[in-house]
């Protein structure tokens, strides 16, 4: 039974290019759809792994645009459903914030340390 | 259900040292099989460290394997794309007892054959103008490199697995088995068992109590750190930097993103119960980011995009742990790199694969054994250590 | 360049006598509105590239228009990677591309 990050065998075939393979997906990045194909086919097999081979979400929006897509072009390869491939991690800070703010603590509002 | 596979080796963990192994035994012709616990190949350190080699500043035991690394990262970078540049790294001072402390490593990196020059704060705006005025002195490594750690461990896994290793995801790791003495099989939470006559463990903190389970205790323990990047912006500096006593980190990417990690002051034991996972804490990124201001005051405006942390296995004097166990024949460990492995990974996974292979390493691991702090082992054999390492060197 | 205001239009009621901002682009001198964000005021101009990418050197602009997507950043008074479509006109503004 195949689950998300399982089946990682090398096949030994060749990668097959498809016809819009030249698609932009991570627009930050500048990553296409024929490159996420091909991380895959390189044995990425999780959200993380392809995040971190190719960065797409990465970039300044963090995701929020190609996540959608990613998920789904792994979801195609794979043969899994949608609702098995997680989505990118979350992490701090939500939307960038300057150094100078990030690091004004004070006691009053529950800083420092 | 259950399964049994067989193998030549099988490594237990697939960070950028178990999967490296596992490509240059690969490439000897082993059947290796890797283990990773968690669903992602590299999810622990290997992919979330900045990538950034210091060879000054490391534990005195690590620098044959860091200086073997100058060739072993070059000729690795023929067959995967590991963004591998030599561009110099700084070491920095903040006032003389730490210009002193830095200076103690000149004598043994010149020795070694590395291009150090000490200098002044001044000397060091004069090259670099974004720099605080606050440092006072600072020592060049040319030897130093930067590469992309993310692309590097996957890159090393893809490239493996094209050599035919086979990589086991989801697969924790919970006991080992002897057979007459020797290493036998490693079994699984999930209930499979994977044979074989050699078994490396380079499972970081979870080496631990792999090895536990065959009367083995390493003196690891385990610590968390944070580190973020920035957004893009104008080059102002080619060179990695780092701390006198290495408590920070940080370089610019070729993308112009900055990257910025290291202790907050924070605390040196954490409860690892309060952070179950690599679970950002809301004191560090602050802490950091004060820091780094500290130390390119131009760099206030500029914003914070992405921070992340993971825990680092270290080691009492900080260096890593290798070899073959005197206790098992057939066992390795490649663990303890004390949050500094990713420089060393390559050529450390390229001396454990040679010993592995029966032939001499690379480079000299006398101090870098993963027993030298123990005396388990001379009160079990009643043998001289160095008598039984020099064996093992041989076989 | 060209205006491509809407000044009339069958059911939005475009007030007539909203005050005018001077902003600069690239040092030349741009009529905006007030309360208009800076991807507006461009865009009423007929400039629709507002910066290169890094990689494949494609232009980008609006995209999302509503601060989430980053492709129509700009250096606004300085400060780098602006999103101009969140970003309210002020007099004397200084924006640039890059």
């Amino acid at each position: 039974m195949k689950t998300y990050g399982s089946d990682r065998g090398f096949s030994g075939e060749a990668f097959v290019p498809k016809e819009d393979d030249d698609v932009i997906i991570c627009r930050c990045e500048e990553i296409t759809r024929g490159e996420i194909r091909k991380a895959i086919y390189d044995g990425m097999r999780t959200i993380s792994e392809i995040r971190r081979y190719l960065r797409p979400g990465m970039g300044p929006c963090q995701g929020m645009t190609c996540e959608r897509n990613v998920r789904g072009i792994l979801a195609r390869e794979t043969g899994l459903p949608l609702s098995q491939i997680p989505g990118y991690r979350p992490r701090s800070p939500q939307r960038p914030v300057t150094l100078a703010e990030l690091g004004n603590e004070s006691e009053e509002e529950g800083g420092g340390v | 259900m259950s399964t049994k596979m067989k193998a030549d080796v099988v490594v237990i963990g697939s960070g950028a040292v178990g999967s490296a192994t596992a490509y240059f035994l690969a490439k000897e012709g082993k059947k290796v099989i890797v283990l990773e616990k968690g669903h992602s190949i590299g999810c622990g350190q290997s992919c979330r460290n900045g990538g950034m080699n210091k060879i000054d500043g490391r534990g005195l035991g690590e620098l044959p394997i860091a200086i073997y690394g100058l060739k072993c990262w070059k000729d690795l970078s023929q067959d995967v794309d590991t963004e591998y540049v030599e561009k110099g790294g700084i070491r920095i001072a903040l006032d003389d007892e730490q210009q002193e402390y830095m200076e103690r490593f000149l004598p043994f990196g010149k020795e070694a054959g590395l291009h150090l020059q000490s200098m002044t704060g001044d000397q060091l705006r004069e090259k670099i103008p974004e720099f605080s005025p606050r440092i006072t002195g600072a020592i060049y490594c040319q030897e130093e490199s930067k590469m992309n750690p993310l692309k590097t461990t996957l890159g090393i896994y893809s490239a493996a697995r094209r050599l035919g290793v086979t990589y086991v995801s989801g697969e924790e790791v919970c006991a080992l088995h002897t057979r007459q003495g020797r290493i036998y099989a490693a079994e699984t939470k999930n209930g499979n068992l994977y044979e074989a006559d050699q078994i490396l463990v380079a499972a970081a903190y979870g080496s631990r109590q792999i090895l536990n389970t065959v009367g083995i205790d390493l003196p690891l323990y385990s610590y968390y750190e944070e580190i973020f990047v920035t957004e893009k912006i104008p080059k102002i500096l080619d060179q990695m930097f780092v701390s006198a006593k290495v408590t920070y980190y940080g370089e610019q990417q070729e993308n112009g993103t900055i990257l910025f990690g290291g202790a907050s002051g924070f605390g040196n034991y954490p409860n690892r119960e309060w952070y179950p996972d690599s679970y950002q804490d809301r004191k560090r990124l602050p802490a950091e980011a004060r820091a780094l201001v500290d130390l390119f005051p131009c760099l206030a405006d500029t914003r914070v995009v992405r921070g992340w942390g993971g825990w680092m296995d270290i080691s009492p004097d900080d260096s890593m742990m290798l070899g073959e166990t005197v206790e098992i024949p057939g066992l390795f460990v490649a663990c303890g790199f004390s949050g500094h492995g990713f420089g060393v990974s390559v050529p450390a996974a390229k001396v454990t694969s040679e010993i592995m292979c029966g032939k001499k390493p690379g480079a000299d691991i006398s101090h870098v054994m993963y027993d030298r702090f123990s005396k388990h082992m001379d009160m079990f054999t009643g043998a001289d250590r160095n008598h039984l390492i020099n064996d093992i060197q041989k076989k | 360049m060209t205006n491509l205001r809407i000044t009339e239009h069958p059911i939005l009621d475009i007030p007539a006598d909203t005050k005018q901002v001077h902003v600069y682009f690239e040092g030349k001198e741009l009529l905006a509105r007030e309360g208009e964000t800076v991807a507006s005021a461009l865009t009423s101009y007929g400039i629709r590239a507002f910066r290169t990418t890094r990689k494949r050197h494609e232009p980008r602009g609006v995209f999302c228009a509503i601060g989430r997507c980053t492709d129509c950043m700009m250096t606004i008074d300085g400060r780098k990677n602006v999103r101009t479509c969140m970003t309210e006109v002020k007099e004397g503004m200084q924006i640039e591309r890059g």
